[in-house]
């Protein structure tokens, strides 16, 4: 038989190598998309794959540089972080309202809470629509392939994304100070802006970069409403095929500049990612 | 009087957010509603025709390719979520003991989650490539004969998708029921083994009850989630082979965007959104009964 140590010593081996296997399986798609990313299509098309290139090649990345890669990349940085900046415009006052003031009591919080939940193919089909044209003012006015059609639709995920999280954080700065600071001269929106938003400042934070991560990955609506001028880089990623084949060197190279920001911020929000993968659900 | 201005002045705060959602969700979804009591389809020149409740009945009695549609999400969600939520828990469990590196292992292990979907899908559409894709290449060092065709045959391929959505929500399960696990007291647990309980019964009558708000809020939250599925479908199979990973979001893409049934599409999709809109409930219920206890 074994100690009591020993069993102890095997089991924190055998709890290693599952996580390290999990660890392998989480991370394997990335690297293998690495390898591809420095391969030529002699490379990636040969039978049996090879597994690290022998010749490695910057051609892949010197392909989308040179064609309209970049573009595309410009398109979603602009859409994400306009959207970013009018969601956190009208969230932040909501939300201060929601946790300050109980504006509108459960109902609204819930209201605003289900956006969230809305499948995106119920809205399309009138997003669609009726940005083909419609009249406003007098004005003939046509949102398709358009930066400003994307900055509002992706509204409707990430303001009951944003409402939510930032309530939490409202909640958590203690009114007194705030009162506290309106008996000494303050006014309301003074104390705010100097007192509370300081404080919640890294909060705000990461509700805008989920919000930048939320529209950045989003293909459905991108591929409805956006053709060439405003095409995000998922859609030019879902497009990356001659009639004859998929070009997996350009795409893997592609792939990697478009999750690359989206890792570096992750390692900055970890803490908070249960917190907003879960609404507040439960306790990060 | 003073108090009525201030609640005005208090509501003048969500002013904006709600005006917003009001134009670009409930406007649509209005707008969405009447489409579906009408014929409309974009290709012929004949514009809105009244149909009454015919796309309704034609949805829920006719369409057998809608209903199938329906069947493949609940089979391909079901296995899904119940596939990252078996996982989810085991890797919540043992990143919840006192580990060197558990910092580094478990960043590693989330990183999935915040990938597009449709990169994850890409990534995974070269790793399936039955001659050129690295699992095929494993199959093969293993001794396997030649590989399946992972995404080429009715039957695997919906199990395919599974695996795709596993990979990329499994460490979401993970890292709520981990910040579950971390929030529960340690007292009980130890009283019971020095009563002499055995861990797994420990497990079953402690900690899995303890969890139990946790589990419930994960799930609902994928379930919403998976019943939306369209990215992954879109770029691993297209619907195929057949229909055989055809969902309802990519049934009704399919009917809006490529038949240009618009009318019927939006008819299509107020029925999925009443089956999202069963399950949000009960997800809102759970979260009203937290914030209540």
């Amino acid at each position: 038989m074994f100690s009591r140590r020993a069993l102890l010593k095997i089991e924190n081996i055998a709890v290693y190598v599952i996580l390290v296997m999990a660890v392998s399986l989480a991370v394997f798609p990335i690297a293998w998309t690495v390898s591809t990313s420095f391969k030529s299509v002699g490379e990636y098309y040969t039978y049996p794959p090879v597994w690290i290139p022998k010749n490695p090649t910057i051609a892949n990345y010197t392909y989308i540089i040179s064609t309209a890669g970049l573009d595309y990349l410009r398109n979603s940085l602009i859409i994400a972080s306009l959207n970013l900046l009018l969601v956190l415009g009208v969230s932040i006052p909501a939300a201060y309202g929601i946790a300050r003031f109980r504006v509108g009591g459960e109902n609204l919080s819930f209201w605003i809470l289900s956006q969230r939940m809305l499948p995106p193919v119920a809205t399309i089909i009138p997003f669609f629509l009726l940005f083909r044209g419609f009249q406003l003012f007098g004005r003939q006015i046509t949102l398709l392939d358009k930066h400003l059609g994307l900055i509002l639709v992706y509204c409707t995920f990430n303001i009951a994304f944003a409402v939510w999280l930032l309530i939490g954080f409202f909640e958590s700065f203690p009114a007194e100070i705030e009162e506290a600071a309106v008996i000494d001269g303050c006014s309301r929106i003074g104390a705010v802006l100097r007192v509370v938003i300081p404080v919640i400042a890294p909060g705000i934070v990461v509700t805008g970069l989920f919000c930048f991560i939320f529209s950045w990955n989003e293909f459905l609506f991108a591929l409805i409403l956006t053709r060439e001028a405003a095409k995000t880089v998922t859609l030019q990623l879902s497009q990356f095929r001659t009639p004859t084949k998929i070009l997996w060197g350009e795409m893997s190279a592609l792939s990697l500049i478009t999750i690359i920001p989206i890792l570096v911020i992750v390692v900055f929000i970890q803490r908070y990612l249960v917190k907003g993968l879960a609404f507040g659900a439960v306790k990060g | 009087m003073k108090s009525g201005r201030k609640k005005l002045k208090n509501y003048s705060f969500v002013l904006p957010a709600v005006i917003l959602l009001i134009v670009i969700t409930i406007f649509p979804l209005v707008y969405s509603l009447t489409l579906s009591f009408f014929h409309w389809d974009l290709r012929r020149p004949l514009g809105w025709r009244f149909a009454g409740f015919s796309n309704y009945a034609k949805a829920l009695f006719s369409d057998h390719r809608f209903h199938r549609s329906l069947i493949t999400t609940g089979i391909i969600g079901v296995s899904a979520v119940l596939l990252e939520f078996v996982l989810g828990l085991g890797l919540a469990l043992l990143l919840s003991r006192k580990l060197v590196g558990k910092r580094i292992l478990t960043t590693l292990l989330v990183m999935p989650v915040m990938i597009s979907p449709v990169v994850a899908a890409l990534m995974w559409r070269m790793l399936y490539h039955e001659k050129y894709g690295a699992i095929n290449a494993i199959v093969r060092l293993l001794g396997f004969g030649s590989g399946p065709s992972w995404l080429g045959s009715p039957n695997l391929a919906p199990f395919s998708v599974v695996l795709v959505d596993a990979w990329q929500w499994t460490p979401l399960f993970m890292m709520i029921l981990l910040a579950g696990l971390q929030s529960i007291p340690v007292e009980p647990h130890e009283s019971a083994l020095v009563d002499g309980a055995s861990r797994p019964q420990v497990f079953w009558h402690i900690t899995l009850p303890m969890l139990k708000l946790s589990i419930i809020a994960a799930l609902l939250i994928r379930l919403v989630d998976v019943i939306k599925l369209f990215d992954t479908v879109f770029i691993l199979t297209s619907g195929g082979p057949g229909s055989s990973t055809e969902t309802v979001s990519y049934y009704v893409y399919l009917v809006g965007f490529r038949f240009f049934r618009v009318g019927y599409a939006a008819s299509l999709s107020y029925l999925l959104l009443a089956i999202v809109v069963v399950i949000a409930l009960g997800f809102l219920r759970i979260l009203r009964r937290r914030e209540v206890g």
